[in-house]
């Protein structure tokens, strides 16, 4: 009977033990859950400054033409200025495409990468099209401008307005660009690393 | 991060429940659990560069979790050295079923002495006494003597 209970409770601390260990092996280990937290916040940030930039096209895209139609400028320019805020908000879109739909957690990394990276590349390869693109409509905004305003004090005056306003929108647009960069950045070296541990 | 780094986190990976367990067998809450974690893998990693694979990993794990839990000078012991590898768990707080019954392991198995703590949690991962005694460093005989005697114990303090 004795021999009987012993083994018995024998055997209840060993189920607890089994019970303790397979707890255990649930657990992850913090330092790769707060890499996996980084990443949930990088691609937070990344989204966010997307939806941000989301927000600002769609609302300068029929706020610009009608203010530069009301200024009296050409069609032409209002449309070009429609179409070339247009398709900045599509390459928006586009790049960001995907990333906020992901619901970040440890099996999905790699995809999280392969979006991340895509994004990247769109971003930096943006520089291409949109330096171009903005000297082109710098120039036609110029010559609009003088064909307009033959008074050249006046129009110097907005030229310096439209340069001030310029630089400003810019760099919170170059503040936010390089931002969604280096959260990607940080995104895909966090994945590296992970990647890296595993093996 | 290097191979033997890379190597090393693995290898604590794999083994993470074996170091947790012994060092929550041998700590009174979860501040001391943490701390003893921490001091396993230190020592660890310290001994992991001269690692001769003359016994198994696991053997090697058992042996350095446990003196490092039986040995530790509390009162030496300071936080100098850091690893970020801990574990995301408080088994002195969770209230369900399953943490309860580790909470009465914990109470049976923290009863007796340190050394003898280290014999019972080997016996009950069902290893022989040759491999219990070569993790704490005693004779095959002496492990049969003092599982007994432990056992004895146990059953006394029911």
């Amino acid at each position: 009977m004795g021999q009987m209970e012993e083994k018995m409770e024998l055997e209840q601390m060993r189920g607890q033990l089994a019970l303790l260990r397979e707890k255990l092996k649930q657990q992850e280990i913090i330092s790769e859950k707060a890499i996996v937290e980084s990443i949930k916040r990088g691609v937070g940030s990344i989204n966010r400054i997307g939806v941000v930039q989301v927000l600002i096209g769609l609302f300068s895209v029929p706020f610009c033409c009608y203010v530069f139609a009301g200024m009296g400028l050409t069609d032409d320019f209002v449309w070009g200025t429609g179409i070339m805020l247009t398709v900045c908000l599509c390459a928006t879109v586009y790049a960001h495409f995907g990333l906020n739909l992901l619901n970040i957690s440890r099996d999905n990394l790699i995809q999280v990468g392969l979006r991340t990276i895509r994004l990247r590349k769109i971003y930096k390869t943006w520089y291409y099209f949109a330096i171009p693109m903005l000297l082109v409509w710098g120039y036609f905004l110029y010559c609009e401008l003088a064909m307009l305003i033959t008074d050249a004090e006046q129009l110097k005056a907005l030229l310096l307005s439209v340069l001030i306003g310029g630089v400003i929108g810019g760099a919170i647009g170059v503040s936010m660009h390089f931002k969604s960069l280096h959260d990607a950045d940080e995104v895909i070296g966090h994945i590296r690393e992970l990647n890296e541990m595993e093996k | 991060m290097n191979d033997l780094e890379r190597e090393f986190t693995q290898v604590v990976r794999e083994h993470k429940d074996t170091i947790y367990m012994v060092c929550y067998m041998f700590s009174k809450d979860s501040a001391e659990v943490e701390d003893l974690y921490q001091e396993v893998l230190i020592n660890l990693w310290k001994s992991f560069p001269t690692f001769e694979h003359r016994s198994s990993m696991r053997t090697w794990i058992w042996r350095i979790s446990l003196n490092t839990c039986i040995s530790i000078d509390r009162k030496k012991r300071h936080r100098k050295d850091s690893l970020p590898l801990k574990m995301d768990i408080d088994l002195y707080n969770d209230t369900d079923s399953d943490t309860r019954q580790i909470k009465m392991l914990h109470e049976r198995i923290n009863r007796p002495g340190m050394f003898d703590r280290a014999i019972i949690l080997l016996w009950l991962e069902n290893m022989s006494y040759e491999d219990i005694g070569a993790i704490v460093g005693i004779s095959e005989k002496n492990v049969s003597v003092r599982l007994v005697r432990i056992r004895e114990q146990l059953k006394n303090m029911k």
